[in-house]
Protein backbone atom coordinates (compact mmCIF):
# COMPACT_ATOMS: atom_id res chain seq x y z
CA UNK A 1 0.00 0.00 0.00
CA UNK A 2 2.51 2.15 1.17
CA UNK A 3 4.54 1.76 -2.45
CA UNK A 4 0.96 2.41 -4.10
CA UNK A 5 1.10 5.46 -2.28
CA UNK A 6 4.13 6.67 -3.25
CA UNK A 7 4.19 6.02 -6.87
CA UNK A 8 0.31 8.01 -6.82
CA UNK A 9 1.99 10.71 -5.05
CA UNK A 10 4.89 11.00 -7.75
CA UNK A 11 2.33 10.68 -10.44
CA UNK A 12 0.81 13.74 -9.01
CA UNK A 13 3.88 15.22 -8.69
CA UNK A 14 4.82 15.06 -11.91
CA UNK A 15 1.61 16.19 -13.38
CA UNK A 16 2.42 18.98 -11.20
CA UNK A 17 5.71 19.85 -12.82
CA UNK A 18 4.23 19.19 -16.16
CA UNK A 19 1.43 21.93 -15.78
CA UNK A 20 4.06 24.33 -13.85
CA UNK A 21 6.76 23.66 -17.18
CA UNK A 22 3.65 23.88 -19.88
CA UNK A 23 2.30 27.56 -18.01
CA UNK A 24 5.79 28.11 -17.09
CA UNK A 25 6.86 30.32 -19.84
CA UNK A 26 7.18 33.87 -20.90
CA UNK A 27 4.91 35.27 -24.00
CA UNK A 28 5.85 36.36 -27.27
CA UNK A 29 5.80 39.26 -28.56
CA UNK A 30 5.61 40.33 -32.60
CA UNK A 31 6.76 43.63 -34.07
CA UNK A 32 5.13 44.98 -36.67
CA UNK A 33 7.23 47.25 -38.52
CA UNK A 34 5.48 49.03 -41.15
CA UNK A 35 7.60 50.67 -44.60
CA UNK A 36 7.26 54.35 -44.79
CA UNK A 37 4.83 56.04 -46.86
CA UNK A 38 3.69 59.15 -48.55
CA UNK A 39 0.09 58.37 -47.20
CA UNK A 40 -0.02 60.94 -44.88
CA UNK A 41 -4.02 61.02 -44.27
CA UNK A 42 -4.45 57.19 -42.63
CA UNK A 43 -6.47 58.08 -39.21
CA UNK A 44 -6.86 54.42 -38.43
CA UNK A 45 -4.81 50.93 -39.52
CA UNK A 46 -6.74 48.28 -39.13
CA UNK A 47 -4.21 45.06 -38.91
CA UNK A 48 -5.02 41.44 -39.00
CA UNK A 49 -2.94 39.37 -37.30
CA UNK A 50 -2.91 35.08 -38.26
CA UNK A 51 -1.00 32.59 -35.67
CA UNK A 52 -0.85 28.84 -36.93
CA UNK A 53 -4.45 29.52 -38.12
CA UNK A 54 -5.65 31.52 -35.43
CA UNK A 55 -6.81 34.91 -36.50
CA UNK A 56 -7.13 38.48 -34.54
CA UNK A 57 -8.02 41.81 -35.66
CA UNK A 58 -6.91 44.89 -34.18
CA UNK A 59 -7.64 48.30 -34.83
CA UNK A 60 -4.98 50.82 -34.34
CA UNK A 61 -5.54 54.77 -34.13
CA UNK A 62 -2.94 57.52 -33.40
CA UNK A 63 -2.53 58.33 -29.63
CA UNK A 64 -3.03 61.59 -30.53
CA UNK A 65 -6.40 61.07 -32.58
CA UNK A 66 -4.36 62.82 -35.29
CA UNK A 67 -3.50 60.69 -38.88
CA UNK A 68 -1.28 58.25 -38.46
CA UNK A 69 2.74 59.55 -39.86
CA UNK A 70 4.11 56.77 -42.18
CA UNK A 71 6.77 58.96 -43.64
CA UNK A 72 9.66 57.63 -41.50
CA UNK A 73 7.45 54.15 -41.42
CA UNK A 74 6.14 52.98 -37.83
CA UNK A 75 5.80 49.85 -35.66
CA UNK A 76 3.52 48.00 -33.46
CA UNK A 77 3.54 45.22 -30.84
CA UNK A 78 1.81 42.53 -30.13
CA UNK A 79 1.76 40.18 -27.18
CA UNK A 80 0.91 37.01 -27.91
CA UNK A 81 0.02 34.01 -25.20
CA UNK A 82 2.72 31.43 -24.76
CA UNK A 83 1.13 28.85 -26.52
CA UNK A 84 0.43 30.00 -29.90
CA UNK A 85 3.08 28.97 -32.20
CA UNK A 86 3.52 28.32 -36.20
CA UNK A 87 3.64 30.66 -39.23
CA UNK A 88 2.77 34.26 -38.80
CA UNK A 89 0.45 36.56 -41.56
CA UNK A 90 -0.16 40.27 -40.95
CA UNK A 91 -1.83 42.29 -42.99
CA UNK A 92 -2.63 46.21 -42.32
CA UNK A 93 -5.05 48.00 -44.00
CA UNK A 94 -4.80 51.90 -43.43
CA UNK A 95 -7.98 54.04 -43.32
CA UNK A 96 -8.90 57.58 -44.15
CA UNK A 97 -11.16 59.60 -41.88
CA UNK A 98 -14.44 58.17 -44.25
CA UNK A 99 -13.05 55.03 -43.53
CA UNK A 100 -12.15 54.20 -47.27
CA UNK A 101 -8.98 51.47 -47.50
CA UNK A 102 -5.94 53.57 -48.82
CA UNK A 103 -3.34 51.53 -48.34
CA UNK A 104 -2.97 47.97 -48.12
CA UNK A 105 0.22 45.90 -46.70
CA UNK A 106 1.48 42.53 -45.76
CA UNK A 107 3.93 40.85 -43.70
CA UNK A 108 4.80 37.15 -42.54
CA UNK A 109 7.00 35.04 -40.73
CA UNK A 110 7.56 31.07 -41.33
CA UNK A 111 7.50 29.93 -37.48
CA UNK A 112 6.87 32.79 -34.37
CA UNK A 113 9.58 31.63 -32.11
CA UNK A 114 8.11 31.13 -28.93
CA UNK A 115 8.21 33.20 -25.52
CA UNK A 116 10.86 35.93 -27.82
CA UNK A 117 10.64 39.26 -29.69
CA UNK A 118 9.58 38.60 -33.30
CA UNK A 119 10.15 41.18 -36.07
CA UNK A 120 7.76 41.31 -38.94
CA UNK A 121 8.12 43.71 -41.75
CA UNK A 122 5.06 44.98 -43.62
CA UNK A 123 5.02 46.72 -47.14
CA UNK A 124 2.43 47.98 -48.39
CA UNK A 125 0.61 47.36 -51.98
CA UNK A 126 -0.64 50.24 -54.26
CA UNK A 127 -4.48 50.36 -53.45
CA UNK A 128 -6.80 49.43 -55.80
CA UNK B 1 -2.81 31.49 -21.55
CA UNK B 2 -5.23 31.92 -18.27
CA UNK B 3 -7.71 29.48 -19.90
CA UNK B 4 -4.98 26.94 -20.20
CA UNK B 5 -4.02 27.21 -16.87
CA UNK B 6 -7.34 27.24 -15.44
CA UNK B 7 -7.89 23.99 -17.49
CA UNK B 8 -4.59 22.47 -16.42
CA UNK B 9 -5.35 23.57 -12.49
CA UNK B 10 -8.91 21.98 -12.55
CA UNK B 11 -7.02 18.48 -14.55
CA UNK B 12 -4.48 18.41 -11.71
CA UNK B 13 -7.10 19.05 -8.50
CA UNK B 14 -9.47 16.59 -9.95
CA UNK B 15 -6.28 14.01 -10.02
CA UNK B 16 -5.98 14.52 -7.28
CA UNK B 17 -9.59 14.10 -5.79
CA UNK B 18 -9.45 10.47 -7.64
CA UNK B 19 -6.27 9.63 -6.67
CA UNK B 20 -7.16 9.92 -3.33
CA UNK B 21 -11.02 9.76 -3.22
CA UNK B 22 -10.37 6.01 -1.56
CA UNK B 23 -8.35 6.94 1.21
CA UNK B 24 -10.66 9.88 2.56
CA UNK B 25 -13.78 7.90 1.43
CA UNK B 26 -12.17 4.83 4.41
CA UNK B 27 -12.20 6.80 7.15
CA UNK B 28 -15.79 6.90 8.34
CA UNK B 29 -15.65 3.31 9.35
CA UNK B 30 -12.46 4.17 11.15
CA UNK B 31 -14.05 6.65 12.90
CA UNK B 32 -17.34 4.64 13.47
CA UNK B 33 -15.37 1.73 14.74
CA UNK B 34 -13.49 3.93 17.28
CA UNK B 35 -16.81 5.66 18.86
CA UNK B 36 -18.66 2.22 19.18
CA UNK B 37 -15.57 0.56 20.56
CA UNK B 38 -15.28 3.90 22.99
CA UNK B 39 -19.38 3.22 23.83
CA UNK B 40 -18.66 -0.28 24.95
CA UNK B 41 -15.56 0.93 27.35
CA UNK B 42 -18.34 3.32 28.68
CA UNK B 43 -20.79 0.96 28.51
CA UNK B 44 -18.26 -1.67 30.49
CA UNK B 45 -18.06 1.09 33.45
CA UNK B 46 -21.90 1.96 33.63
CA UNK B 47 -21.12 5.17 32.46
CA UNK B 48 -24.20 4.49 29.86
CA UNK B 49 -25.18 8.09 29.85
CA UNK B 50 -21.76 9.16 27.87
CA UNK B 51 -22.28 5.41 26.16
CA UNK B 52 -25.36 6.38 24.02
CA UNK B 53 -23.49 9.56 22.48
CA UNK B 54 -20.98 7.22 21.52
CA UNK B 55 -22.90 4.55 20.43
CA UNK B 56 -25.21 7.54 18.35
CA UNK B 57 -21.93 8.75 16.73
CA UNK B 58 -20.93 5.34 16.16
CA UNK B 59 -24.42 4.47 14.64
CA UNK B 60 -24.38 7.61 11.91
CA UNK B 61 -21.33 6.18 10.77
CA UNK B 62 -22.13 2.41 10.70
CA UNK B 63 -25.44 2.16 10.36
CA UNK B 64 -24.92 -1.01 12.42
CA UNK B 65 -28.15 -2.06 14.14
CA UNK B 66 -26.30 -4.38 17.08
CA UNK B 67 -25.28 -0.38 17.69
CA UNK B 68 -29.02 0.32 18.13
CA UNK B 69 -29.33 -2.58 20.21
CA UNK B 70 -26.64 -1.90 22.51
CA UNK B 71 -27.92 1.67 22.76
CA UNK B 72 -31.42 0.74 23.65
CA UNK B 73 -29.48 -1.43 26.41
CA UNK B 74 -28.03 1.97 27.68
CA UNK B 75 -31.30 3.69 27.35
CA UNK B 76 -33.06 1.25 29.27
CA UNK B 77 -30.14 1.16 31.85
CA UNK B 78 -30.60 4.76 32.80
CA UNK B 79 -33.83 4.83 32.91
CA UNK B 80 -34.82 6.63 29.64
CA UNK B 81 -37.46 3.47 28.51
CA UNK B 82 -39.09 5.37 25.59
CA UNK B 83 -35.91 5.70 23.98
CA UNK B 84 -34.80 2.70 24.69
CA UNK B 85 -38.03 1.19 23.14
CA UNK B 86 -37.95 2.81 20.03
CA UNK B 87 -34.30 1.57 19.85
CA UNK B 88 -35.22 -2.18 19.89
CA UNK B 89 -37.86 -0.90 17.16
CA UNK B 90 -35.55 0.14 14.84
CA UNK B 91 -33.11 -2.56 15.97
CA UNK B 92 -36.31 -4.92 15.10
CA UNK B 93 -36.81 -3.07 12.02
CA UNK B 94 -33.39 -3.39 10.54
CA UNK B 95 -33.57 -6.90 11.50
CA UNK B 96 -36.75 -7.91 11.06
CA UNK B 97 -35.52 -11.52 11.22
CA UNK B 98 -33.91 -11.57 14.10
CA UNK B 99 -34.21 -15.04 15.96
CA UNK B 100 -34.53 -12.87 19.52
CA UNK B 101 -37.42 -11.21 17.77
CA UNK B 102 -39.81 -11.98 20.47
CA UNK B 103 -37.64 -11.47 23.25
CA UNK B 104 -37.49 -8.01 22.23
CA UNK B 105 -41.21 -7.37 21.30
CA UNK B 106 -41.44 -8.55 25.04
CA UNK B 107 -38.92 -6.21 26.85
CA UNK B 108 -40.35 -3.28 23.79
CA UNK B 109 -43.53 -3.90 25.72
CA UNK B 110 -42.47 -3.69 29.01
CA UNK B 111 -40.98 -0.66 28.38
CA UNK B 112 -44.18 0.89 27.02
CA UNK B 113 -45.73 -0.37 29.81
CA UNK B 114 -47.99 -2.57 27.66
CA UNK B 115 -48.62 -6.39 27.82
CA UNK B 116 -45.54 -8.93 27.72
CA UNK B 117 -46.39 -11.35 24.91
CA UNK B 118 -46.22 -15.24 25.43
CA UNK B 119 -42.83 -16.54 25.32
CA UNK B 120 -42.13 -18.73 21.92
CA UNK B 121 -41.47 -22.00 22.50
CA UNK B 122 -37.22 -22.41 22.32
CA UNK B 123 -36.57 -18.38 22.78
CA UNK B 124 -34.63 -18.26 25.42
CA UNK B 125 -36.82 -16.66 28.36
CA UNK B 126 -36.86 -12.59 27.64
CA UNK B 127 -35.32 -10.39 30.52
CA UNK B 128 -38.10 -8.79 32.65
CA UNK B 129 -38.71 -4.94 32.84
CA UNK B 130 -35.54 -3.55 34.79
CA UNK B 131 -33.44 -6.36 35.03
CA UNK B 132 -29.77 -5.61 33.99
CA UNK B 133 -29.91 -2.01 35.27
CA UNK B 134 -26.56 -1.02 36.18
CA UNK B 135 -25.03 -3.85 34.86
CA UNK B 136 -27.35 -6.68 36.68
CA UNK B 137 -27.20 -10.02 35.21
CA UNK B 138 -29.28 -10.14 32.13
CA UNK B 139 -27.88 -7.17 30.42
CA UNK B 140 -26.79 -7.45 27.01
CA UNK B 141 -24.41 -5.96 24.82
CA UNK B 142 -23.70 -6.68 21.56
CA UNK B 143 -20.29 -6.15 21.50
CA UNK B 144 -19.02 -6.24 17.60
CA UNK B 145 -16.15 -3.86 17.71
CA UNK B 146 -13.54 -5.39 19.93
CA UNK B 147 -12.89 -4.47 23.70
CA UNK B 148 -14.36 -7.63 24.92
CA UNK B 149 -12.97 -7.81 27.71
CA UNK B 150 -14.28 -4.53 28.81
CA UNK B 151 -17.51 -5.78 28.15
CA UNK B 152 -20.18 -4.20 30.37
CA UNK B 153 -21.47 -7.33 32.32
CA UNK B 154 -19.77 -9.96 31.31
CA UNK B 155 -22.31 -11.61 29.37
CA UNK B 156 -20.90 -10.45 26.20
CA UNK B 157 -18.70 -13.22 26.12
CA UNK B 158 -21.63 -15.81 26.95
CA UNK B 159 -24.01 -13.89 24.82
CA UNK B 160 -26.22 -16.72 23.68
CA UNK B 161 -26.96 -17.11 27.66
CA UNK B 162 -29.93 -17.06 29.48
CA UNK B 163 -31.58 -14.00 29.44
CA UNK B 164 -29.53 -12.77 26.59
CA UNK B 165 -31.55 -11.13 23.80
CA UNK B 166 -28.31 -10.82 21.91
CA UNK B 167 -28.41 -11.92 18.56
CA UNK B 168 -27.92 -15.75 18.57
CA UNK B 169 -27.86 -17.42 15.19
CA UNK B 170 -28.71 -15.45 11.97
CA UNK B 171 -31.50 -15.86 10.00
CA UNK B 172 -31.26 -16.39 6.50
CA UNK B 173 -31.17 -12.57 5.87
CA UNK B 174 -29.31 -9.70 3.76
CA UNK B 175 -25.40 -10.42 4.19
CA UNK B 176 -24.79 -7.59 6.05
CA UNK B 177 -27.75 -8.12 8.92
CA UNK B 178 -26.10 -11.73 9.15
CA UNK B 179 -22.97 -10.15 9.35
CA UNK B 180 -24.16 -8.15 12.51
CA UNK B 181 -26.27 -10.90 13.87
CA UNK B 182 -23.35 -13.13 13.87
CA UNK B 183 -21.18 -11.02 15.64
CA UNK B 184 -23.04 -11.68 19.17
CA UNK B 185 -21.66 -15.29 19.28
CA UNK B 186 -18.48 -14.85 17.29
CA UNK B 187 -17.72 -11.43 18.18
CA UNK B 188 -15.10 -9.84 16.03
CA UNK B 189 -12.36 -8.18 16.94
CA UNK B 190 -11.79 -5.12 15.12
CA UNK B 191 -9.58 -5.74 12.69
CA UNK B 192 -6.72 -2.98 13.86
CA UNK B 193 -4.55 -3.29 12.17
CA UNK B 194 -6.69 -2.33 8.68
CA UNK B 195 -8.05 0.28 10.79
CA UNK B 196 -4.29 2.09 11.12
CA UNK B 197 -3.62 0.94 7.85
CA UNK B 198 -6.47 3.06 7.07
CA UNK B 199 -5.18 5.80 8.76
CA UNK B 200 -1.46 5.80 7.46
CA UNK B 201 -3.37 5.92 4.17
CA UNK B 202 -5.27 9.18 5.51
CA UNK B 203 -2.09 10.66 6.73
CA UNK B 204 0.08 9.98 3.41
CA UNK B 205 -2.64 10.94 1.68
CA UNK B 206 -3.16 14.59 2.65
CA UNK B 207 0.69 14.69 3.20
CA UNK B 208 1.06 14.22 -0.53
CA UNK B 209 -2.23 16.55 -1.44
CA UNK B 210 -0.81 19.38 0.66
CA UNK B 211 2.19 19.17 -0.67
CA UNK B 212 1.47 18.37 -3.91
CA UNK B 213 -0.94 21.73 -3.71
CA UNK B 214 2.16 23.57 -2.65
CA UNK B 215 3.73 22.72 -5.52
CA UNK B 216 1.46 23.46 -7.58
CA UNK B 217 0.48 26.97 -6.31
CA UNK B 218 4.13 27.54 -6.34
CA UNK B 219 4.36 27.04 -9.83
CA UNK B 220 1.31 28.38 -10.79
CA UNK B 221 1.91 31.55 -8.66
CA UNK B 222 5.97 32.09 -9.21
CA UNK B 223 6.76 35.15 -11.21
CA UNK B 224 7.39 34.19 -14.71
CA UNK B 225 10.03 35.50 -17.28
CA UNK B 226 8.56 38.16 -19.36
CA UNK B 227 9.68 38.75 -22.60
CA UNK B 228 10.27 42.73 -23.31
CA UNK B 229 7.88 44.75 -24.99
CA UNK B 230 9.59 47.12 -27.13
CA UNK B 231 8.24 50.74 -26.91
CA UNK B 232 6.61 51.60 -30.13
CA UNK B 233 5.30 54.65 -31.67
CA UNK B 234 1.87 53.20 -32.31
CA UNK B 235 1.55 51.22 -29.04
CA UNK B 236 1.11 47.48 -27.43
CA UNK B 237 -1.95 45.19 -28.51
CA UNK B 238 -3.15 41.55 -27.12
CA UNK B 239 -3.57 39.11 -29.37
Amino acid sequence: MAANTVRRSLFVLALLVISGVACGSADSVLRVNLDPSTVDSVTMLASQVMIGGESRTIDIVSPDGQPISLLDGTSYTVEIANHYSGAVQVFVAGLDANNTVILNGTGSLDSLNQGHLNDVEVAWQPSP
Amino acid sequence: MRSLQSILAIAVLVSVALIYMPAFAAPGSAIGRKHAAKANRLAAQNRCKAAVVEFTKAYRLLKDPALLFNRAECYRKIGKDRQAAKDYENFLAEMPNAPNRATIEARIASLRGGAQPAKPSGEKSPAQPGEGKSGAPGDTHVDKWGDLDAAPVGEEKQLPAAGSVAIGTAAPAAPKRRAAANLTTQPVVPEPEQASRSHAWIWVGAAVAVVGAGAFAAYHYRPRPKTDVPQTPLGNYAF
